[in-house]
């Protein structure tokens, strides 16, 4: 009779209680997980971005296919790319930039490799820049 | 007793619950700050590779534009418009000295060009430097080669009986012509006269050496084998008529050479330099493979070869002091950017 009485349970109060408590713990870790795994995602981008400038900056080193005043136009580029490879960004052709210009200074093209990707709504860019000899 | 530690269960739990739910979201945090710093990291160092990395494209690309002649290891290399005419000049100081935006007219690209070895071909390294956003500083280094006039170049002249000499010499390509020079059919009646020819036709600068004058021979041999033993020659137009040159222990300086037969290098203590040799048929070293002290000179080896007839290799050595300017392009020094090594 002693165990019945003290397993009367909780009051109502008592378990709203514990369950906001669990909520707004549960709520606090989840949206710092979830913000964690943005974060994450955002890296992946931004890492792939500079493989994808690199890659090509590697194809326009082994191609030569410079020209002054004029941007290389994806067309040319994107044969040297699987389609997988660019999937993060939505359309390569408008958001890949690629500029090059005769330096006469130093009588050699300057390369400038544009990556733009969104973000939740937000723009994101990655640029590199590099100097080429022309052929 | 039971009863009552029965009681503080539920603080127990949401104590482990809240441990627990700290250490993943603490281990989460950890993951994604080390991936955000990798990442960053990866970008630094891409820039700065990429900043390298353009250093030695830049070097390609003004390489004959860059004096190699007395560079000492640690030298960094300048590039100045000194004349304010869009053109760089280059030179070296001892002091770091970083090639930028104020020189390249771009941001991002960022490098030194340092001398870290002269023994054989000049060897350089190329620093290039990213600042992040953040401050953080990123340096990446490749290491490269300048090998100059390295290989035998052929040059051969195809004969146009309707042009001029010169022009024959300006208009010429290296390679797959169907006829090359042949003194017998030339205007000039043999080798030497080729020779003589040859080095009239403007193609070397009087400045370029002390006692330059091609029509006066310094030193003149017809019809015989000649042997320098224990000689020096400095400033001297040397000209062996139907004869062969051997060579002992002796020093040729700053002199043009014509030797109408073959030179042979009899060791030891044979030295040419900053000097231009014109031999017809072949050079060798007591009939083995050439083997002397050569720098900076210009050989032009006049040889019968085989299917082919005689035609007139040029073959450069080591960096050149003589002002090529006046030279057709295929006698342009033949420097090249080899060796690349990231560091």
């Amino acid at each position: 009779m002693i165990f019945l009485q003290k397993n009367e349970g909780f009051t109502l109060i008592e378990i709203m209680v514990a369950l906001l408590l669990g909520l707004i713990l549960f709520l606090t870790f989840s949206s710092i997980f979830i913000s964690g795994l943005r974060s994450e995602g955002d890296i992946d981008n931004k890492l792939k971005a500079k493989n994808v400038a690199n890659s090509i900056v590697e194809y326009i080193r082994k191609n030569k296919n410079l020209e002054n005043d004029n941007d290389i136009v994806w067309g040319d580029v994107e044969k040297a790319f699987d389609d997988d490879e660019v999937k993060f960004i939505d359309d390569p052709a408008e958001n890949i930039k690629i500029d090059s210009e005769y330096n006469n200074v130093g009588n050699i093209y300057e390369v400038e490799i544009e990556i733009k990707w969104q973000e939740r709504g937000n723009e994101r860019s990655y640029s590199l820049h590099a100097l080429l000899l022309g052929d | 007793m039971l009863r009552d530690n029965e009681e503080g269960a539920a603080l127990v739990m949401v104590m482990i619950m809240l441990i627990v739910g700290s250490i993943f979201v603490t281990v989460m945090l950890r993951s994604v700050n080390t991936h955000m710093n990798v990442a960053v990291h990866e970008e630094g160092m891409s820039q700065a590779f990429y900043s390298a990395d353009s250093g030695v494209e830049f070097v390609k690309a003004n390489i004959n534009k860059i004096n190699l002649n007395s560079i000492n290891t640690g030298d960094y290399l300048v590039a100045e418009d000194t004349n304010n005419d869009g053109e760089l000049e280059f030179s070296y100081t001892d002091t770091k000295y970083w090639i930028d935006s104020s020189i390249l007219g771009i941001d991002d690209i960022k490098f030194n060009i340092v001398v870290s070895s002269v023994s054989g071909n000049p060897s350089f390294t190329s620093e290039g430097n990213y600042t992040s956003t953040s401050g953080r500083h990123y340096s990446e280094e490749i290491k490269f080669n300048i090998s100059a006039g390295s290989g035998l170049k052929s040059f051969n002249i195809q004969k146009d009986q309707d042009k001029e000499i010169d022009e024959h010499y300006n208009e010429a390509g290296p390679g797959n012509l169907t006829e090359h020079i042949n003194i017998y059919d030339w205007v000039a009646a043999d080798f030497i006269a080729f020779a003589r020819t040859f080095l009239s036709n403007g193609f070397f600068d009087q400045d370029d050496f002390v006692d330059d004058n091609e029509d006066i021979v310094d030193i003149y041999y017809e019809n015989t084998n000649v042997n320098f033993k224990n000689d020096s020659f400095y400033g001297k137009n040397i000209i062996i008529k139907n004869g062969n040159l051997t060579m002992k222990n002796t020093t040729i300086t700053d002199s043009i050479v014509i030797i109408d037969g073959n030179l042979d290098f009899d060791p030891p203590n044979n030295y040419i330099s900053n000097s231009i040799i014109l031999v017809k048929d072949y050079v060798s070293s007591q009939g083995a493979s050439a083997s002397a002290d050569l720098d900076n000179n210009m050989f032009f080896i006049y040889a019968n070869v085989a299917n082919k007839g005689y035609y007139l290799d040029f073959r450069g050595t080591g960096s050149f002091h003589i002002n090529p300017d006046n030279l057709p392009e295929e006698y342009q020094p033949n420097l090249s950017v080899s060796g690349w090594e990231q560091l």
